[in-house]
């Protein structure tokens, strides 16, 4: 069967340069008819809108420029929630992990709870909170919260049995013990937790935004466009919703998959 | 073994790092699990009765309690609940058609994934919430809104999952397939279809969470009926228990929804034994 | 006993200064280089040769799997590239479709052919592996053994000219193996079917073919074609079985 690796091998560098090329061809075909076919409309339906204005508006239109201050607001809540939710979920992750008796007593009503949607929260939140702050910052925290500690127990739970004998065998004390062998060994699942965290955290933070409708952020600006019928505004509020996601999504991949490497452990 | 070893690291209610606490006269997991929620009850009805916050915050657990009977017997959820599952049934069937035919596609074919794919996951960046506003801007308030919502909900997931479970076929029997010169019909139906169907299943499991999630959202802002807007509109009247009724309901059909579909699934795994 | 002289098919299978390379960062790696063989019909021939000696890549050249090759390998007078139904093949895994039964699987390649002529075929091959009483079986509830006499079952029911067998008896344990070689011969008998099989088992070689090619690796070309005039059964104690057999681990020194 080496014949078959030899055979990828071959045809993988001649293949890589096509991928690109052709991939190319959608996104660029869309982004050019997208950009050029409104301008050669006689009639301007205001709900097609050509990508240069969409692109242009953050500088240029008035309501547009409003996206710098509201998007900064967006990024301090979405940070402080999140780490509000990531470190509750750790912790309670951790707990339940780690101690038999808490999993058993506290798993079943988390998966209970859990099962609630996560925007079917947000009435509930702004009956307690009102329309500010502290409720979105509570959905942003709780978006994050259920990932992160469910894959930290998982984590926690999963850990090969060989390991945990071992630690039992040399007789390890707690805080060893917590540090050398469950920490890392849950590691990955930590990771990934944290990963699905931000995501969730990220679309709760706008998505909060744009539900609650009250304040300041990109949340906000997306309703409000809509509100005015203002599609490219709404378009770019959402172009930079997927953007930041994304840009989020990689940026914490690139920075902590060469720590789990270093670990010898596979993210 | 040495069973003292286990017996060992000694109760400080044990960090016990995934033990099986074999020796341990433990009370059965049942009522443990019950033993917090029936907690959080008690105290939650300690601070009701004492009116230390106002019913529109906290509605004593009894309130909610009625509530929830009463919205049951004058049919109020389940009108609801039935408009709420027919959007969802729509939007998931042409959500998930599509997502397994774009699927099928990409997972044959190299070369139309090479041409899709790239443009597939940027438009699979946009969050389900993402395209809300555009709809609502396009279609207005409609039905549609709604169907459409759901449908891109679980198209990106079945799509992904369609083709990665046509890829995951073994290679040794699509050689099977080619070399017994097998057409592609005859291989689809023969092949492709079953070797792919566990992984399907788990796709369209997820495709369903998704699309219930969709739902939700759609109903809190765009919609008269349904059980998301049945909570919206407990909330515009301050009736908190009318809210808190609502997310039970909701917890309850995402739960029942879930472990349906996981029975169905592990049915299905035993029936397709593994490549 | 002579070559069997009625085979089932008149076509051989020649192979003509067969040659393939791979390209790994640029260089050419040649896996085959001018390798010749002549398959005359009927006959049961083994290629012998350690891992790595491109005995794999052969035959797939010669199945269809892989089509770019210079050289020649003709099917009587047509030209092999690609796969085609003339040419049946065993692989080393049974691969038979776990959620179809064993005639269902039998019945694979036999789309297009009528419902009598089907149920017919299934019911010669089924005879003829030995597996009666299992067709609606499933594959897992087969050993291993069983599993395998089932794809031979399934390829010789589209009536192959030629059967392909790559390292068919691999996964077996040995005493299935060597129940299964016999079962093999028996088969190849009765079908008078021309076959071709690569084996790392030289034993199993002798036993079964009429000539043994060699093959060397780096690049793979036959090093030495040694036939086996042996009548059948062959005893494998016996001195000219074990002289066949030393001149074959000979010939695989290099």
């Amino acid at each position: 069967m080496t014949d078959l690796t030899i055979e990828v091998a071959e045809r993988a560098p001649r293949r890589a340069t096509a991928r690109i090329w052709r991939g190319a061809v959608l996104p660029v075909v869309l982004l050019a008819a997208w950009a050029i076919v409104p301008h050669l409309l006689s009639v301007r339906h205001p709900l097609i809108v050509p990508l240069d204005e969409v692109l242009a508006s953050p500088f240029i239109d008035e309501s547009g420029r409003e996206i710098w201050a509201s998007l900064a607001q967006t990024l301090l809540r979405f940070f402080g929630g999140f780490a509000l939710g990531a470190v509750a979920g750790l912790a309670l992750g951790v707990l339940v992990g780690a101690s038999g008796l808490a999993d058993r007593l506290v798993s079943p009503s988390f998966n209970a709870v859990r099962q609630i949607a996560l925007f079917a929260w947000i009435p509930l939140l702004t009956a307690w909170f009102g329309n500010g702050e502290g409720s979105k910052l509570a959905f942003i925290a709780l978006s994050a919260f259920f990932p992160v500690a469910l894959n930290t127990h998982d984590g926690l739970r999963t850990i090969g049995r060989g390991y945990v004998e071992v630690a039992a065998v040399l007789k390890l004390p707690l805080r060893r013990r917590i540090l050398k062998l469950l920490l890392p060994g849950a590691l990955p699942s930590i990771f990934i937790g944290l990963q699905i965290g931000l995501i969730t955290a990220w679309l709760g933070t706008v998505g909060g935004e744009y539900m609650i409708g009250v304040g300041r952020g990109l949340g906000i600006f997306i309703a409000e466009a809509r509100g005015q019928f203002r599609m490219d505004l709404v378009l770019l509020g959402v172009i930079l919703l997927a953007l930041i996601g994304f840009v989020v999504n990689a940026g914490f991949r690139r920075l902590f998959e060469p720590l789990l490497r270093w670990q010898g452990v596979k993210p | 073994m040495n069973v003292r070893l286990l017996a060992a690291p000694r109760a400080s209610l044990g960090v016990r790092a995934g033990y099986q606490q074999i020796l341990r006269l433990r009370p059965p997991a049942a009522l443990l699990s019950l033993a917090l929620p029936v907690l959080v009850l008690a105290v939650w009805q300690v601070v009701a009765s004492r009116a230390l916050l106002p019913v529109q915050i906290l509605p004593p657990p009894a309130l909610v309690l009625n509530t929830l009977v009463e919205l049951t017997t004058s049919g109020e959820i389940f009108t609801n609940l039935q408009i709420s599952l027919w959007r969802i049934a729509l939007g998931i069937a042409i959500g998930c058609s599509l997502g397994l035919g774009l699927g099928t596609i990409m997972g044959l074919s190299r070369t139309a994934d090479d041409y899709v794919s790239p443009l597939f996951r940027a438009l699979a960046q946009v969050p389900s919430l993402g395209w809300v506003p555009i709809l609502i801007l396009i279609f207005g308030l409609d039905e549609t809104v709604k169907y459409l919502i759901i449908a891109k909900a679980c198209f990106v997931p079945t799509t992904i999952t369609m083709a990665e479970g046509i890829r995951n076929i073994p290679r040794s029997y699509k050689e099977v397939a080619v070399v017994l010169g097998l057409s592609r019909r005859a291989a689809i139906r023969k092949l492709i279809v079953p070797a792919a169907l566990p992984t399907i299943f788990g796709g369209l499991r997820l495709a369903f969470s998704h699309a219930w999630i969709a739902l939700i959202v759609v109903e809190m802002l765009a919609a008269q009926e349904g059980v998301g807007y049945m909570m919206v509109w407990g909330r515009t009247l301050f009736q908190t228990d009318i809210v808190i009724a609502g997310m039970i309901v909701i917890g309850v059909i995402g739960l029942a929804m879930d472990a349906g579909l996981r029975r169905l699934e592990r049915r299905l795994r035993r029936w397709a034994v593994p490549s | 006993m002579s070559l069997a002289t009625e085979a089932y098919s008149a076509r051989g299978l020649h192979i003509r200064g067969v040659g393939k390379s791979y390209r790994i960062e640029g260089s050419p790696l040649p896996v085959l280089q001018n390798v010749h063989l002549d398959i005359g019909p009927g006959e049961f021939v083994s290629i012998v040769g350690a891992s790595g000696c491109g005995k794999s890549t052969l035959l797939r050249l010669i199945i269809g799997l892989d089509a770019d090759y210079e050289g020649e390998i003709f099917l009587g007078g047509d030209r092999v590239a690609g796969p085609g139904r003339e040419r049946g093949v065993i692989f080393q895994d049974h691969r038979l479709f776990p959620w179809l039964t064993i005639e269902d699987n039998i019945a694979l390649g036999l789309e297009g052919l009528e419902a009598t002529e089907v149920r017919a075929r299934i019911a010669e091959n089924i005879e003829l592996v030995g597996l009666q009483g299992f067709e609606k079986a499933y594959p897992h509830q087969l050993s291993g053994g069983m599993a395998q006499r089932a794809a031979i079952a399934r390829a010789l029911a589209m009536k192959p000219e030629i059967l392909v067998l790559d390292e068919p008896l691999g996964a077996l344990d040995s005493l299935t193996r060597v129940r299964l070689q016999n079962e093999l011969f028996r088969i190849w008998r009765k079908s008078r079917m021309t076959m071709v099989m690569v084996t790392h088992d030289v034993e199993e070689a002798v036993y079964l073919s009429d000539k043994v090619a060699v093959m060397e690796p780096r690049p793979g070309r036959i090093k030495a074609t040694i036939p086996v005039r042996l009548g059948h059964p062959r005893l494998r104690a016996s001195a000219e079985f074990v002289d066949l057999r030393e001149q074959v681990y000979e010939a695989l020194q290099y």
